[in-house]
């Protein structure tokens, strides 16, 4: 991998977490405002949006990865991190499957 | 009323795995509002919470007071390079009496927050070794895996006791590290190799360049880390960050933000596990996750002009009272 894909990499890891922490904290300051300052706004819902948004955030950055290596057929990463995606979507199952 | 069962008087002894005592009826909780008959602060009955709509029931004092106690840990978090959740989780129990299943829960979901802004932050800046970091997340997410699933067999009182002695461990780590600066003087002719990398280092004013050296035992730390990341709800970079400093050949910089980088992913394992087992109030996450980012924002500004040796010498003797409390609480 070159220092140029390994740089380009780096920019979109950074754009997909900025966009993602940026965009979730929003949701929840929405949300809990909502919440607290008694409101017709759906705050319960707003809330749990937010918190799925600030979880996939580092869910998408591993997929944007995973897109990123492929591109460049870098197969090594491309399958590391793909594992680090199944062990992510695993966990989901688990919690679901034990509440 | 609506904060009635938050506010309630003496709540009893929460100690056991969320749930397993709960799903009474809710008219339980709703008697008549007992007003300031105990001087104890806000506490949390597990009752009202595990399998109910406890959103409806967090007031606003409440939200401030979560969000309060997120921004101190933040602060402290972020002052010491260690994350907040090390002190997240013995306010929640000891000050909140929060149930251990939630506590860990909800400090997981701000460990997420925390990695995404600070690796969001430091991107751009070859600071964070992408493909180091990317290797030891198969460990990291593959150990969070394992500790999530045993976590939810585990007591509170197990995991309190966990709690205690790695937070024990934290505060010796830290005292022997000490004097530890970040520049670690590499010579120019070093090959990065596959694995390695090379940043700008404005302390030493050059370029420092280095390999990774040991990835078994990195990926061994990485796996310890993640577990203990899901049973505790910290982040894991006091395992990982020695480790690949030590005997990995990673200089601290580039370790602490590498480290920093892949505890969003391995949070997020745990989080999802813990969240759809049911321990996670969403509002209170909400106001805490705000908490420990607007804490840590703080604690950037503040750790850039602060005598770091001077703090961590408090941290540890604050670190090693939490650990007796927390040990306390296992045991009586």
């Amino acid at each position: 991998m070159s220092d140029e894909e390994l740089d380009r990499l780096e920019r979109v890891v950074g754009r997909v977490l900025r966009i993602g922490s940026l965009t979730s904290t929003s949701i929840l300051a929405a949300g809990l405002l909502a919440l607290v300052v008694p409101s017709f706004a759906p705050a319960r819902t707003i809330i749990r949006v937010g918190l799925f948004v600030l979880l996939l955030t580092p869910v998408a950055r591993v997929v944007a990865s995973v897109v990123e290596y492929v591109r460049d057929r870098d197969w090594l990463f491309a399958s590391l991190t793909l594992i680090v995606l199944v062990i992510v979507l695993a966990s989901m199952l688990v919690g679901i499957s034990h509440a | 009323m609506p904060t009635s069962c938050i506010l309630g008087p003496a709540a009893p002894r929460v100690l056991t795995v969320p749930g397993a005592q709960g799903r009474k009826p809710r008219a339980e909780n709703r008697g008549p509002k007992p007003k300031a008959q105990s001087p104890k602060p806000q506490r949390i009955q597990p009752r009202s919470y595990h399998g109910q709509n406890v959103e409806m029931l967090i007031s606003p004092v409440l939200a401030l007071v979560l969000f309060l106690i997120g921004g101190v840990a933040g602060l402290l978090g972020a002052l010491l390079g260690l994350g907040g959740g090390v002190f997240l989780v013995p306010f929640f129990v000891l000050v909140l009496h929060m149930p251990m299943h939630m506590a860990v829960g909800v400090s997981l979901i701000t460990v997420v927050g925390t990695s995404s802004v600070v690796s969001a932050g430091t991107a751009g800046r070859r600071l964070m070794n992408l493909r180091l970091g990317m290797t030891l997340e198969v460990a990291t997410s593959a150990g969070a895996l394992m500790g999530g699933i045993v976590a939810t067999t585990l007591s509170a009182r197990t995991l309190q006791g966990l709690f205690g002695v790695v937070a024990a461990a934290t505060a010796a780590v830290m005292l022997t590290r000490l004097d530890r600066r970040n520049v670690r003087p590499i010579g120019t002719g070093t090959q990065p190799g596959r694995l390695g990398g090379r940043f700008y280092d404005p302390e030493s004013g050059g370029e420092v360049v280095y390999s990774v050296r040991r990835l078994p035992l990195g990926l061994a730390a990485s796996f310890v880390a993640g577990s203990i990341s899901s049973l505790l709800g910290v982040g894991g970079g006091i395992i990982k960050v020695p480790v690949l400093n030590a005997w990995c050949g990673v200089p601290l910089r580039a370790a602490a933000a590498t480290s920093a980088f892949m505890i969003g992913v391995t949070a997020t394992v745990g989080a999802f596990i813990y969240f759809w087992h049911g321990d996670v109030v969403p509002a209170i996450a909400a106001a805490a996750v705000l908490g420990v980012l607007a804490g840590s924002e703080a604690g950037f500004v503040i750790a850039a002009r602060a005598r770091a040796r001077w703090l961590k010498l408090l941290m540890a003797a604050v670190l090693f009272i939490v650990s007796g409390l927390m040990l306390a609480r296992a045991v009586v």
